[in-house]
């Protein structure tokens, strides 16, 4: 089943066009790794899936809901709860810098979900287990490492249990020497079923954990396949750039 | 004598303090809407923008240009920035003349109550320096922050309220702390238009020949600087529990 659908999105900045007319239809389960040069469009295409920019022309389907057509916003509170099924992890954390790890994790469901507070705490709690941070409840983000910072915003999206969670580089701001904590927790969530879209520059973890990989590309999609077909494709520029990474 | 003086210069310094107190108590909510006055993002002819078809013509001012600059074009932000740039380009101690006289000369309609017109012209100037500090403090928040609590579903008022507002507080309170004890200081400009405070109170000794009691007036404002100094460490400490 689609949980979403982005249909000939299309995003220009001034003069600048950005997308051109990007095409992807996610089903439940799916582990998506987009990959591809610097400035190509990835995280504008994330961003955009997630109302962070603003489209000027396609569709966004969100779990049948058409919250974009034709470049044009729904208003309604249908498309506005829409958007609540997907959950997003950025680049440089995010995290709130007032609030203890804890606070951080419970604030959207206790004040969006309206969830109780004991109750958002002790999910709290087992989200942090999960992520294995159980001992920095009560830490702030100042406190912790980038990697566990990370992994706290991680756990602060999935209190929100989204259908898909959207990953825009999320190792690309930390040490090589912490980026596998990260990477360990995503590819958990991977095998549990999670729905996830992950832009990345680690190409080992797009190799690993991604059921399908797509190469942007000059703001359109040149490729889309399994990574075995990404990775013996020969398409030129994708080969191109995957020689660049010449670990592999 | 020395009780004498006292008493008298302490009711002076009550003038200040009635000054101080109020001009805090309404200027500090009135810089907050004129900080959303000039970060209005109004702008009512933005529809010109439509109507903007490139042109290839190397004119360098064409009519696209024209257009842009109208569609740009933010009221409500532009009227509160040139008010805020006139009320931090000239001295506090004209504004007070212009308050306490202007409405007399232009409107027949004499300020009778000095007090009242020292009080407004604090609380318009010292709003305007609120507002700027204010807006340094909003724009100082990153981005992402917004994001984040945009992503998690929270809506506009509960980002500024539960994300963005305690960590501007801790950025603008080193900048308010000075402001303030600025204001402590600035309480006595109000003599000028002959506001019975404290160093107007000195005065009327001085003219006597009595010179010591003005310099006793610094006494009253070193103690209330002092007091607010070791009150902003203590918020300050209290607000120091994280970093950034
Ligand atoms: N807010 C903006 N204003 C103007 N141009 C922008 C803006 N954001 C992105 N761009 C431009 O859009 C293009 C695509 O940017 P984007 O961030 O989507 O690339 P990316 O594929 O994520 O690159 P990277 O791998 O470096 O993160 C770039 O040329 C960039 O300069
Ligand atoms: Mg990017």
């Amino acid at each position: 089943m689609n949980v979403l659908k982005a249909s000939g999105i299309k995003k220009s900045y001034g003069k600048l066009e950005v997308l051109k007319g990007v095409d992807l239809v996610v089903s439940k389960g799916d582990v998506i790794a987009i990959i591809g040069p610097s400035g190509s469009g990835k995280s504008t295409f994330l961003r955009s899936l997630i109302n962070l920019e603003k489209i000027n022309g396609g569709e966004i389907i969100i779990d049948g809901q058409t919250v974009v057509k034709n470049g044009i916003y729904d208003k309604t509170e249908d498309s506005k709860n829409a958007y609540k099924k997907l959950g997003m992890v950025f680049q440089n954390f995010n995290l709130f810098p007032h609030k203890s790890v804890l606070e951080n994790i419970t604030m959207a469901p206790v004040s969006v979900k309206k969830i109780p507070h004991t109750e958002a705490e002790e999910q709290a709690r087992m989200l942090l287990a999960q992520v294995g941070l159980t001992e920095k409840e009560k830490a702030y983000p100042c406190e912790l490492s980038g990697g566990q910072q990370q992994r706290v915003a991680i756990a602060r999206a999935l209190a929100l249990k989204p259908d898909i969670l959207l990953f825009d580089e999320p190792t690309s701001a930390l040490d090589p020497e912490l980026t596998g904590e990260v990477l360990r927790v995503i590819k958990n969530l991977a095998e549990e079923g999670m729905t996830m879209i992950v832009v990345t520059h680690e190409m080992s973890f797009a190799k690993d954990v991604a059921k399908r990989i797509i190469f942007m590309d000059g703001g359109v999609i040149v490729a889309d396949g399994t990574p075995e077909d990404i990775f013996h494709s020969d398409n030129e520029r994708l080969a191109t750039f995957l020689k660049n990474y010449n670990e592999y | 004598m020395f009780n004498t003086v006292t008493t008298e210069l302490l009711s002076g310094f009550w003038q200040n303090c009635q000054i101080f107190f109020l001009t805090l108590l309404f200027a500090i909510p009135l810089g907050l809407i004129i900080t959303f006055g000039s970060m209005s993002k109004w702008a009512p002819f933005s529809f010109l923008r439509r109507f903007c078809i490139r042109q290839k013509g190397k004119k360098k001012i064409d009519l696209h240009t024209i257009l842009l600059t109208i569609a740009d074009f933010r009221p409500i932000s532009f009227i509160t920035r040139i008010f805020v740039w006139i009320i931090r380009g000239t001295p506090l101690l004209l504004q007070l003349l212009v308050v306490f006289y202007v409405p007399g000369l232009i409107f027949d309609y004499p300020m009778t109550n000095r007090l009242l017109a020292a009080l407004i012209a604090f609380v318009i100037n010292y709003a305007a320096y609120f507002s700027e500090i204010y807006r340094g403090g909003i724009e100082s928040i990153p981005k992402g922050q917004y994001e984040a609590g945009q992503v998690l579903g929270l809506t506009k008022t509960q980002v500024f309220f539960k994300v963005v507002l305690m960590q501007v507080i801790k950025r603008i309170v080193p900048p308010m702390g000075n402001e303030i004890i600025t204001l402590v200081k600035d309480t006595s400009l109000a003599r000028i238009i002959a506001v019975a405070e404290i160093l107007k109170a000195a005065e009327r000794f001085s003219a006597r020949g009595v010179i010591w009691p003005l310099f006793y007036t610094g006494a009253f404002f070193l103690l209330f600087c002092g007091l607010l100094t070791v009150l902003f460490g203590y918020i300050e400490k209290k607000l120091d529990y994280y970093k950034g």
